[in-house]
């Protein structure tokens, strides 16, 4: 059933399947590594970024070679940190130093972790950390000051989280708590990218002195993952959603994926969106500040594929019953439009529309929804603005006359048509029925030279 | 210190103070400028309405320059809001009479009384030239032929309140708010427009495609924002004075300047629409989508039979334009120099609205 709706699915888009393709064979990346001038360590760090990453690895190998090795290495980095607040079997005790210390590991040449489960899938990445590490020394001081200064925090917000209940299925308290939360997870890495951007000149300084626009980089992208994650994070006896949002709905988290409580969970869900769709025109702000095409796209992709996300989630019932994903050709397309700020603001703008569409006033936060989606159009429009609307309207007096004689013209055609149709017994001269048999049975004049007498017989004297 | 935008308001003229806007500036006054000497002056003396220590009532006729200028030599106001202006479909005449001659007559009583602020309620129409507004902002001029004589009455009278800046005996410091859209609890024209859709029984039809936004004004955001001017422009008086470096670009200060005051949460106009209806029980507006070239022929069609008839149309060609064409504005100028915010979503400000709808409807 899966593969038939699969062949359906790219039989009814075959742009997406055409962008698959092209994507797969005939694409040139922006830019190339160069593994012979590699150093062994370096080249194992290559190859466990593409174990641990399924979709962050193809954007960080195209890096421009400045900003490679240093985002290669920072997403390790905080992969391998994940790694080990992931694990359930390491006890607290073990874990929690670990997390705390995290940056001060990176200064420990040698230092392996060999105490995940062998069930961890990245659990290889810290059996063999030292490669991370003897590449980490290597960095310029301000990229490690900065990827060090992350890790420590992150550890410690980790570390908080792990002293929590290690099960939990009544979600964050307060939607600050919500924030918060994902600040850790993904605000601080909106951070650390743009610490690292902006020395290496790729991006405008001025989005250092905006911190609201990084850290809404993150949070989209990670409050989009919690709301489609809902099953998968409730068989992981794990939730995030906010009860100051669930709450409203159900009483007990869990309720929300039964069958029965289906439209109230809709529209749970949709206030869930608009709390993300909050973050879009600070993204597509925070993109406006890239200066280099590598950069832009490593950036951009993950924040088009967000929104397309956010616009199948959308009252979609699928995503309380199963893991729900935009399609690869979608993906491919999306990675392949994306551009520059003006395609991505049109990428933004489709998807919009699409959850515009999908909006129904049976919905409480249906006007809400509204008011965001036309925040981040008004938005786009503020910096590019849309050539004067062309109106269908017609704008004058002249346009109207125009409009009324060619409507007039089209209704005496009818009129005529349908006379000669139904053979109604007009009283008419017979050289307008030869006006119409010339236009339209050309092929028939023949049989019309046979037929006009009849007719216009009837037409000009057949009435009694 | 106190920053410009709460500058202390100590006492206040509202002309077309028992208006809908008029009401809302002055409950506004009551509760953000507890100390503030009110004076509710309006052509018809109150029904009802709040008595309160701080509020006198007063009844004047702004086209009597005798009349306003013994309300505001006997008062003496800091600062005096003019919100009167006549409602829709009165004619040439009266908007003229007050909105132009009115208007001249307040400057004038104004400058001769020592006011040191005046706030003129404008309107987001005086820019309408009948075609698509897009996120407009205050360097769009007015159109070189008025839409019509309302939004022409309403641009020179804002013309003439901006030039009264800097004029005076005390350097009067002047500024326009242009609203857009207005609603709320007490609305005759907006709100009461789309429920008598509901009542008609023909929210099924939707004209256009729905992609054109629109915006919206709750009252008391309005109300907030003449607060917030008055407030910066009294500050600005008691610092600075008047901007008199012309090559200041206009958007840069508020004083002898309009700016447009909405909500700042556009929307899509049939959304509007449909989530006022869906109060009244109706969920599946707009299954009915009318191109908007078919409406508008439709429109003349039906302008054209009720003419014949004599009768007043109800659907018309103005009304196809204005629900398919986008009129929404940026009002960045406003936020950055009042600080204004609007403090009750659309959302609220429509639930407040329907339910004093709701209780109006009980009391007849």
């Amino acid at each position: 059933m899966a593969k038939f709706g699969t062949i359906w699915h790219y039989a009814t888009h075959p742009y997406q399947l055409r962008a698959m393709l092209h994507w797969k064979y005939l694409r040139d990346p922006l830019h190339f590594r160069n593994p012979d001038k590699e150093s062994v360590e370096l080249k194992k760090c290559y190859e466990f970024l593409e174990m641990t990453s399924r979709s962050f690895a193809s954007v960080i190998l195209e890096l421009q070679p400045e900003m490679r090795t240093p985002v290669a290495l920072f997403y390790l980095v905080l992969r391998g940190l994940d790694t080990i607040e992931d694990d359930m079997t390491i006890p607290n005790d073990i874990k929690i130093p670990i997390l705390q210390d995290f940056y001060k590991i990176l200064e420990t040449p040698g230092w392996t972790f060999d105490g995940n489960a062998p069930t961890e899938k990245d659990r290889q990445l810290l059996v063999e950390f030292d490669v991370v590490i003897t590449e980490f020394a290597k960095l310029k001081d301000v990229y490690k000051d900065v990827i060090r200064d992350i890790a420590k925090r992150m550890g410690e917000g980790m570390a908080e989280t792990c002293r929590g209940p290690a099960e939990n299925l009544d979600g964050l308290p307060l939607i600050k708590d919500y924030d918060r939360y994902c600040f850790y997870v993904a605000g601080l890495v909106g951070e650390g990218l743009t610490r690292l951007f902006v020395p290496a000149g790729v991006a405008n300084p001025g989005l250092l002195k905006r911190p609201q626009l990084y850290i809404s980089m993150g949070l989209f992208l990670q409050k989009v993952n919690i709301i489609r994650d809902f099953r998968e994070d409730l068989n992981d006896k794990r939730s995030f959603y906010p009860r100051e949002i669930w709450g409203k709905y159900v009483d007990k988290y869990t309720d929300l994926g039964l069958p029965e409580n289906e439209e109230v969970a809709l529209e749970c869900q949709s206030e869930m969106v608009l709390n993300a769709l909050d973050h879009g025109d600070d993204c597509l702000y925070y993109l406006a500040g890239l200066k280099d095409q590598s950069v832009y796209n490593f950036c951009a992709i993950p924040q088009v594929m967000a929104i397309a996300t956010l616009a199948l989630v959308f009252r979609n019932p699928e995503m309380y019953k199963r893991n729900i994903k935009i399609p690869k050709g979608e993906a491919c397309e999306l990675m392949m439009d994306v551009g520059n700020l003006r395609t991505t603001c049109e990428i933004f703008k489709k998807y919009i529309k699409i959850i515009r569409s999908k909006n129904t006033p049976k919905d409480r936060n249906f006007l809400e929804v509204s008011v965001k989606c036309a925040k981040i159009e008004q938005f786009i429009e503020g910096i590019y603005p849309a050539k004067q609307q062309t109106s269908l309207i017609p704008r004058s007096w002249t346009s109207a006359l125009v409009f009324f004689v060619f409507m007039s013209f089209m209704l005496v055609n009818f009129a005529f048509l349908t006379a000669y149709v139904v053979g109604m017994k007009v009283n008419m001269s017979p050289d307008v029925w030869q006006t119409w048999e010339f236009f339209i049975m050309p092929n028939a004049t023949t049989t019309a030279a046979a037929a006009a007498p009849v007719l216009t017989g009837a037409a000009g004297h057949g009435e009694l | 210190m106190a920053r410009p935008n709460e500058t202390p308001i100590p006492s206040a003229v509202i002309i077309g103070g028992c208006g809908f806007l008029g009401t809302a500036i002055t409950h506004a006054l009551l509760s953000k400028h507890p100390s503030c000497k009110i004076t509710a002056a309006d052509i018809r003396s109150p029904s009802t309405h709040p008595s309160h220590p701080n509020i006198t009532y007063a009844t004047v006729d702004i086209t009597s320059l005798s009349s306003i200028t013994t309300l505001l030599e006997t008062t003496r106001p800091a600062v005096v809001f003019h919100t009167a202006s006549p409602v829709h479909g009165l004619g040439r005449e009266i908007y003229f009479k007050v909105n132009v001659d009115g208007t001249r007559n307040v400057v004038t009583a104004c400058q001769t009384a020592g006011v040191k602020v005046l706030v003129y309620t404008s309107s987001a129409g005086v820019v309408y030239d009948g075609s698509a507004l897009v996120n407009v902002d205050e360097r769009h001029p007015f159109p070189a032929v008025p839409y019509d004589a309302y939004n022409e009455s309403k641009a020179i009278g804002e013309t003439t309140a901006l030039a009264a800046n800097n004029t005076g005996a005390t350097r009067m410091l002047t500024t326009a708010l242009r609203p857009a859209g207005i609603f709320g609890p007490g609305d005759r024209q907006l709100v009461p427009g789309f429920i008598t859709v509901v009542k008609n029984n023909q929210t099924r039809f939707q004209l256009g495609d729905n992609t054109n936004m629109f915006d919206f004004t709750y009252i008391d955001n309005l109300a907030v924002a003449h607060l917030l001017a008055a407030s910066v422009l009294l500050h600005q008086h008691a610092t600075t004075g008047a901007t008199t470096d012309k090559t200041v670009d206009q958007r840069r200060h508020v004083d002898g300047t309009a700016m447009f005051i909405t909500n700042g949460q556009p929307v899509y106009f049939w959304d509007f629409a449909k989530a006022i209806w869906c109060h009244y029980g109706v969920y599946n507006a707009g299954s009915v989508v009318l191109p908007a070239t078919l409406a508008y022929g439709v429109a003349a069609v039906a302008e054209a039979v009720s003419w014949c008839l004599r009768r007043e149309p109800g659907f018309t060609r103005f009304r196809v334009k204005f629900s398919c064409s986008h009129r929404y504005f940026d009002i960045r100028k406003a936020k950055e120099l009042l600080g204004y915010e609007a403090e009750v979503s659309l959302s609220e400000g429509l639930r407040r609205c329907i339910e004093w709808f709701r209780a109006e409807g009980e009391k007849k």
